[in-house]
């Protein structure tokens, strides 16, 4: 046997050997008395940030009600931020762990591509994240446990207009979230009666954000609306450069944002979800030394909905059943209501920024 | 239910191995340094998904995102003709974001960032390959017949001159043969399986946008091509099988749950860099990546 063979014939043999100590394993445990629940998270990659985030508030929630006698094992697996990667940690979790339940993806491609598999297979899954509707079979399977990015974005359109604000800027990126929320928060501006005066969707990436700052600002609005979490700080450092001294708005800005921004964005006004209950965030603190951010909150609060239908009726009918009767949760988020037209709805505020302080003004 | 979950990385590994040796083609046997064949996977993917979305058979679909590729692949390699090697692959490699921006800002067709939910599963004859396993059958019967088809273009006299041309180029032309031709015939062949390869995909996954096709998802294709070694197609297909088998089963080691996702990460690469370290060629590689 040549070099080559014997190293093909080694990795086998390695795979073997791994797979066969973990089937041992897996028997045993499925043995034991358990609710076995899924996660599928981007975990690595350029979303691991936010994945990790979301891992510490399910663990969060399910040492809680493991400390009450309730006996949750949870699998998790890394979807590195890939539709196909996610699909195939939802075989693995449906065929081969055989959960009862799963929690996650996050990103929207990824929940577009499990949505059909769990339509298929009715298969319960819950999901700390936001999806359009049309991405989804059934618009209750996967549950979204996000807010409405539409409904966010043109709450925040009638508080601008309601300002007396008649012309503004709109600036987002290419991202999925950010494009609804730009094109959302202009389309209701306009039906308001308001001008949206110049609109532009960045790359995600782009470095130079002048031209479109530079554009935005050109015919003098009453206001800019930055419907973007990645070109945010670029784009306040940019407004600040060309002395851009009129009204900003914004939505969904973290302490990280608000932090980076210092000396920037004093005055800017946004709407945001991420008022957690300060239990919580004690909580949440004391475990991790970090502070709590939105995908710990939401995720603690799906895995806490997941759990409350899986202690009731824990068999998959049942969850499915939980599902579609869903009408309100009350969490670290506030109470989290579930529409007619099956879009989640989550309080939200206005908040204002003040040298890298985030303060309450609605 | 460990067949199902076996069906479905089977399935993936013929859509990877589709992939991988039409990749070879180009790189290994004709010495095109092309990184423009996500965009060829990327353009199959979305023709495919369009026209079954209009409600055209699967044939239709999956006939004219190869052939759409190819145009592509056509169209690619007349600015690319007179480049080589680092030029070539950065030329290829503003196709893929070409094409990449085209899906993302083409909204009215593509519809962006939201992507394309809901394409239908494939159906030939009145039969619909709904089931995992059906759809399997039909991915190794498209992987065997593009197998089959580049090992008979490669070991054809054709072959014999892709090869020639990328050890020597000047030295083909020097006996009048249209070296243009040759490579925008394999730039082409090559673009329509991996077409095909995105028109299955978009098939099994059910949902495309444009983030599923960016330079990131190239790499492990690329890792494909090197670890089984350059012009080898037989040491494509057991590196495809490596390595989309080999990350699975670092899915059942149980590591603490803080670190569960970096460290199978840093396993897979290090495995990786190992059979690397000791095959520096891939497993039957006859040349070495310039």
């Amino acid at each position: 046997m040549n070099k080559t063979n014997k190293i093909i014939v080694g990795i086998i043999i390695v795979v073997i050997i791994i797979a066969g100590v973990w089937y041992r394993i897996e028997k045993n445990s499925i043995e034991e008395e358990v609710i076995k629940i899924g996660a599928i998270l981007p975990l690595t990659g350029e979303a691991a940030a936010w994945g990790q985030a979301s891992q510490r508030g399910i663990e969060l929630a399910v040492g809680e009600t493991n400390k009450n006698n309730k006996k949750i094992e949870m699998v998790y697996e890394d979807s590195q931020g890939s539709a196909s990667n996610a699909v195939s940690a939802y075989e693995k979790l449906t065929k081969i762990n055989k959960v009862d339940a799963i929690i996650g993806p996050l990103l929207q491609m990824e929940v577009s591509a499990i949505a059909p598999l769990a339509d298929r297979d009715k298969f319960p899954v819950i999901t700390p994240s936001y999806t359009p509707i049309s991405n989804r079979s059934d618009p209750r399977n996967p549950l979204l446990i996000w807010l409405d990015a539409t409904v966010e974005a043109e709450n925040i359109a009638s508080y601008v207009y309601d300002q007396g604000i008649s012309t503004v800027s709109v600036l987002g990126t290419q991202d999925s979230w950010e494009k609804e929320v730009s094109m959302a928060f202009a389309n209701k501006f306009e039906s308001l009666g308001g001008e949206v005066s110049f609109i532009d969707l960045l790359k995600i990436d782009e470095m130079d954000v002048k031209t479109s700052a530079t554009m935005a600002i050109k015919n003098k609005p009453d206001a800019i609306f930055l419907g973007t979490y990645y070109q945010f700080l670029n784009l306040i450092r940019v407004f600040k450069e060309l002395g851009y001294q009129g009204k900003l708005y914004s939505i969904e800005v973290d302490e990280y944002l608000a932090n980076e921004s210092k000396g920037f964005s004093s005055g800017l006004q946004f709407i945001s979800s991420g008022s957690y209950k300060e239990e919580f965030k004690k909580k949440f603190e004391e475990v991790y030394r970090i502070k709590s951010n939105i995908p710990a909150g939401q995720s603690y609060d799906a895995m806490n909905i997941l759990i409350s239908f899986l202690i009731k009726n824990p068999t998959q009918d049942n969850l499915l059943n939980s599902f579609r009767m869903f009408e309100k949760y009350d969490g670290v988020s506030g109470i989290i209501t579930m529409t007619d037209d099956n879009r989640t709805i989550i309080p939200t505020a206005i908040y204002e920024l003040n040298n890298g302080t985030i303060k309450k003004i609605e | 239910m460990f067949s199902a979950y076996l069906i479905h990385l089977l399935i993936l590994i013929g859509i990877y191995l589709i992939l991988a040796i039409s990749l070879q083609l180009s790189v290994g046997f004709t010495g095109l340094l092309n990184f423009g064949h996500i965009a060829f996977y990327c353009v199959g993917a979305y023709i495919s998904a369009l026209l079954a979305l209009a409600g055209l058979p699967f044939w239709i679909c999956i006939l004219f995102a190869g052939m759409g590729a190819m145009v592509f692949g056509f169209l690619l390699a007349i600015p690319t003709n007179k480049l080589k090697g680092d030029y070539l692959a950065l030329a290829t490699m503003g196709f893929s974001f070409v094409i990449y921006a085209v899906a993302l800002n083409w909204t009215n067709l593509t519809r962006g960032p939201l992507g394309l939910p809901g394409i239908p599963k494939p159906a030939l004859f009145g039969f619909t390959f709904s089931s995992n396993l059906s759809f399997l059958i039909l991915t190794l019967i498209i992987a065997s017949i593009s197998y089959f088809i580049i090992k008979r273009i490669v070991s054809s006299p054709f072959g014999k001159i892709l090869e020639a041309t990328r050890d020597d180029e000047l030295a083909v032309r020097i006996l009048g043969k249209n070296t243009f031709k040759i490579k925008s015939l394999s730039l082409g062949i090559s673009a329509f399986f991996a077409g095909i390869a995105g028109s299955l995909y978009a098939y099994y996954i059910t949902f495309i946008d444009p983030s599923s096709f960016t330079l990131l998802q190239l790499i492990p294709i690329v890792s494909i091509i090197i670890i089984g070694g350059l012009a080898s197609l037989k040491g494509t297909i057991i590196a495809t099988i490596i390595l989309v088998l080999l990350p699975e089963p670092l899915r059942f080691i149980g590591f603490p749950s803080s670190i569960i996702g970096p460290i199978r990460q840093m396993i897979y690469a290090l495995l990786l860099l190992l059979i690397l370290i000791y095959k520096p060629k891939g497993f039957y590689g006859k040349i070495e990546l310039e």
